[in-house]
């Protein structure tokens, strides 16, 4: 019974996060496919995850990889940017890219790898908006409540790829492309530039 | 036994008790703190947080520090800033250097859309003064581009002077450019290539790309083309946008067998060990 509710929030959210963007033939994800294509990603990850012999370090890295060949990040960047990136210069974008995947992956890593015992249930799958795909997830730990996420999953001629999580109820792009916006007004593409610089810069747990 | 000696024979006890409870409690400290660091590696991060906690109610920094690290990532416990804040100022207080730093990107983020400058330049201030690098380059940014204090190129300059000559390669990479268009410093050619070349010998593409086109100008070192086209093969194979252009520019002019040359220079390269990363 991992609620109605929480399905309908991340439902909700997906609508109000990512407008249909402007293409022009769309074709519809088929929502099947998408869950097979993120039973897969899920495969791989938790088998990263198993593997005692790396690292934490390691295994997060791995995660990531994982993350990079799976999500659209450039697609994902250009629109938490939004209205901005128009105006952005080629190098701006080229370094809003570049710090962008770099922040998502290290952050996403973090929240969904790691984690011993973890494991992965797909509740069901349906389509979103007109060309998008939404499979629901179930993410068990042990010694915690299970996460509900949601995946927003698109087809296209490089195959499947992740356009959003929608963790209890929030969308991850329209959390950052708000929180964005608020930075890009005060301090400018450059602005935001630096600060994503500097998120990246923490420092993690200590051996000793 | 009168009563005073009594009242002494009892303190005296009392004393060795409190001797030996603290003589067993600082292994006893280190043995939990292992143990939750160990749980952590496994990915067990709940068992980490009940080996840390009690820990971090007594006042141990390096405790406050990971807990804080783990509400800020989400990591066992719900995402949570204003938690990680709270235990970061913590250990920030007792002067834990990378808490300090920790809690002033902390503060830089925000929880939600709030962002602490002020705040964040404090802890910074004290992390950059206790030595630590990355502090010190983070100020220096903070001051160039006037987040939290007024913007003062000469200050930032002195920071990230500081952090470059302790070999961070951002920091080594930022006072090139610094050097390059005077910017809270007289320009100086010669200065800036050199910090250029540290940050390029450290495998930073942007410092590669530049170091490259400097030395296939001669500006500010002596001009070497097929050097130069080396570092631009390097940065190149890092993807970095520009060099890519500059290196065809550069190869156009030279003779296949510099290019060769320039080619076995940079297989044959290897990054100098990095620091303050």
């Amino acid at each position: 019974m991992i609620g109605r509710r929480c399905l309908l929030a991340i439902t909700l959210a997906c609508l109000a996060a990512l407008p249909a963007t402007g293409a022009g033939a769309a074709e519809r994800t088929s929502p099947q496919q998408a869950a097979q294509f993120l039973e897969k990603m899920a495969t791989e990850t938790l088998a990263v995850l198993r593997d005692q012999g790396a690292t934490l370090d390691q295994r997060e890295a791995k995660v990531r990889q994982v993350m990079r060949e799976n999500f659209d990040l450039p697609k994902i960047g250009r629109f938490v940017l939004g209205k901005a990136w128009r105006k952005a210069t080629p190098e701006q974008r080229a370094e809003y890219q570049r710090l962008f995947s770099e922040f998502v992956l290290r952050t996403y890593a973090k929240r969904l790898g790691g984690y011993a015992g973890e494991t992965f249930k797909i509740i069901k799958a349906g389509p979103l908006g007109k060309r998008d795909a939404l499979v629901s997830t179930e993410i068990g730990r042990s010694g915690g409540p299970p996460l509900v996420a949601g995946w927003r999953i698109r087809g296209g001629p490089k195959g499947y790829k992740i356009l959003d999580v929608i963790i209890a109820g929030i969308s991850m792009i329209a959390t950052q492309r708000s929180e964005f916006r608020a930075l890009v007004s005060r301090q400018g593409v450059d602005g935001l530039i630096e600060a994503l610089r500097l998120r990246v810069g923490k420092f993690p747990v200590k051996a000793s | 036994m009168s009563v005073t000696r009594a009242v002494k024979a009892a303190g005296v006890a009392v004393l060795l008790g409190a001797g030996i409870l603290m003589g067993l409690y600082a292994p006893t400290a280190r043995a939990d703190f292992e143990a939750g660091w160990r749980a952590y590696q496994r990915g067990d991060f709940p068992g980490a947080l009940e080996a840390w906690r009690p820990l971090a109610d007594a006042g141990d920094a390096r405790a406050q520090f990971n807990i804080g690290v783990m509400y800020d990532e989400g990591r066992g416990v719900a995402l949570d800033r204003a938690q990680a804040i709270q235990w970061w100022t913590k250990a920030a207080g007792q002067g834990d250097a990378e808490a300090q730093h920790n809690l002033a990107l902390a503060l830089i983020e925000g929880t939600g859309l709030s962002q602490d400058y002020d705040r964040a330049v404090f802890w910074l201030e004290k992390a950059a003064d206790q030595g630590l690098v990355r502090s010190q380059y983070s100020l220096g940014k903070m001051f160039s581009y006037g987040f939290g204090v007024p913007k003062d190129l000469n200050r930032a300059f002195r920071w990230i002077e500081k952090a470059a000559k302790k070999g961070f390669d951002k920091a080594q990479y930022n006072l090139g450019k610094i050097y390059r268009d005077g910017q809270g410093v007289d320009d100086d050619a010669e200065a800036s290539t050199r910090w250029f070349l540290a940050a390029a010998r450290q495998g930073n593409a942007k410092a590669q790309n530049q170091a490259g086109i400097r030395l296939a100008r001669g500006t500010g070192i002596a001009k070497d083309e097929v050097r130069g086209l080396m570092w631009l093969t390097l940065a190149t194979r890092q993807t970095h946008p520009g060099a890519i252009g500059n290196r065809k520019k550069l190869a156009r002019k030279l003779s296949s067998e510099q290019r060769a040359q320039a080619e076995r220079l940079a297989d044959a390269w290897a990054p100098a060990p990095s620091h303050g990363g």
